[in-house]
């Protein structure tokens, strides 16, 4: 009898010990995920609006870039009806003009695309700032030590399927766009 | 028996516990429209910075201008609260996470950037403001004034105001607040308001 209660007080002495063990080494263990960025991007709404708004401002700005184009053509194409009969010196004058209308136009379509260039990486700061600060919340709650954003020129060769957060992430973010975030 | 004594207290609890939803002060006013659950605040993070949206019922502005006109006979609320139900009033607040950081300074690199960031703010904001109806109607706020902390706190609050003619506004079931940040790299903000649960203030009953 007292042999059977010995062993049965080394095998709990063992199975705690072991459970100890088993909880510190859990405790150790990091947790990492991944993420395919591209998709995440892809799919998010706030991504999707964004390029619909850059959209929206490049064609208007586009627009006002082919009205000069078009007044630029205009010119060209008149002077080239009427130049025989032009003295010399006027039609040194109506191309002077016209190439001051050229620069302009030049000059326009140049300030467009820097401005255009500007606006796409504003939107795009933002997006990206919200997905970042989505992710970084979403690591804290969860307790995940570390997320490898996966891109298609990245270095993760192969990540499984039960590390992958790259849905619940979109389906997160979505949601709070419309939502907004809970305190 | 006791099935149907159960079902009547129950009901009984239901009853009871909405309909006596009643605010008693001005405190617990504050309390309750900040409370998220109820509907009045919708919030948004990005790049650090916090964005707070307060929808502020008629009754709260019409007891603010009680206060400012120095009356406090309530008898007179629903007088001042005529003055403000046919429009939406909101409240941006923006506050950092790094306290010496705020909406006034994010970005900024001289005293001349920094004027026109407060310009912007005060008095150019309406255009990246929007709010848009159910039916997908877009307004610009009618009126939007920036509050001045004078540097005291991180925090920069933003009054704006939408009406319009046609009471498209006071009749959309969902009102969302469009933020588009051009100053702060948060990118597009909504905020989305349920009119249901935004035109359902309690009872105020001050004394």
């Amino acid at each position: 009898m007292k042999i059977i209660n010995k062993v049965h007080l080394l095998f709990t002495i063992v199975v705690i010990l072991l459970s100890a063990y088993l909880f510190l080494q859990q405790r150790n263990v990091k947790k990492i995920a991944v993420v395919n960025a591209q998709l995440v991007l892809e799919k998010y709404d706030g991504f999707k609006e964004a390029q619909d708004l850059y959209e929206i401002k490049t064609k208007e700005m586009s627009e006002t870039f082919e009205k000069q184009k078009r007044a630029y053509e205009s010119k060209s194409n008149e002077l080239e009806i009427i130049k025989k009969k032009l003295s010399k010196s006027e039609l040194e004058v109506k191309k002077g003009e016209l190439e001051i209308l050229r620069a302009k136009t030049a000059q326009l379509g140049k300030a467009i695309e820097n401005k255009a260039k500007v606006q796409e990486e504003e939107l795009l700061q933002g997006v990206y700032n919200k997905v970042n600060d989505y992710v970084k919340r979403y690591a804290e709650a969860n307790n995940i030590d570390l997320i490898e954003g996966v891109t298609g020129s990245g270095n993760i060769l192969y990540a499984s399927d039960r590390i992958d957060i790259t849905e619940i992430i979109i389906e997160g973010l979505n949601k709070e766009y419309v939502e907004g975030i809970k305190d | 028996m006791l099935k149907g004594l159960r079902t009547s207290i129950v009901m009984f609890l239901l009853v009871f516990t909405s309909c006596s939803s009643t605010i008693n002060n001005e405190e617990e006013l504050l309390h309750w429209l900040g409370d998220m659950d109820n509907g009045f605040v919708k919030k948004n993070r990005a790049n650090g910075f916090l964005l707070s949206m307060k929808y502020l019922p008629p009754e709260y502005l019409a007891i603010n201008e009680m206060k400012k006109d120095s009356n406090d006979n309530m008898k007179d609320l629903n007088q001042y609260i005529s003055e403000f139900k046919n429009s939406r009033t909101f409240l941006l607040t923006i506050s950092n996470d790094d306290q010496s950081m705020n909406a006034g300074n994010y970005d900024v690199a001289n005293m001349a950037e920094y004027g026109a960031r407060i310009r912007d703010l005060s008095f150019n904001i309406k255009e990246i403001l929007t709010l848009k109806t159910t039916s997908g109607k877009k307004y610009k706020p009618v009126l939007t004034t920036m509050e001045n902390s004078y540097e005291i706190v991180n925090k920069r609050s933003i009054y704006m105001v939408f009406s319009d003619d046609e009471k498209e506004i006071m009749d959309s079931e969902q009102l969302d607040v469009v933020f588009e940040d051009t100053f702060l790299d948060t990118g597009i903000n909504h905020f989305v308001f349920e009119s249901k649960k935004i035109n359902n203030l309690p009872n105020l009953n001050f004394n």
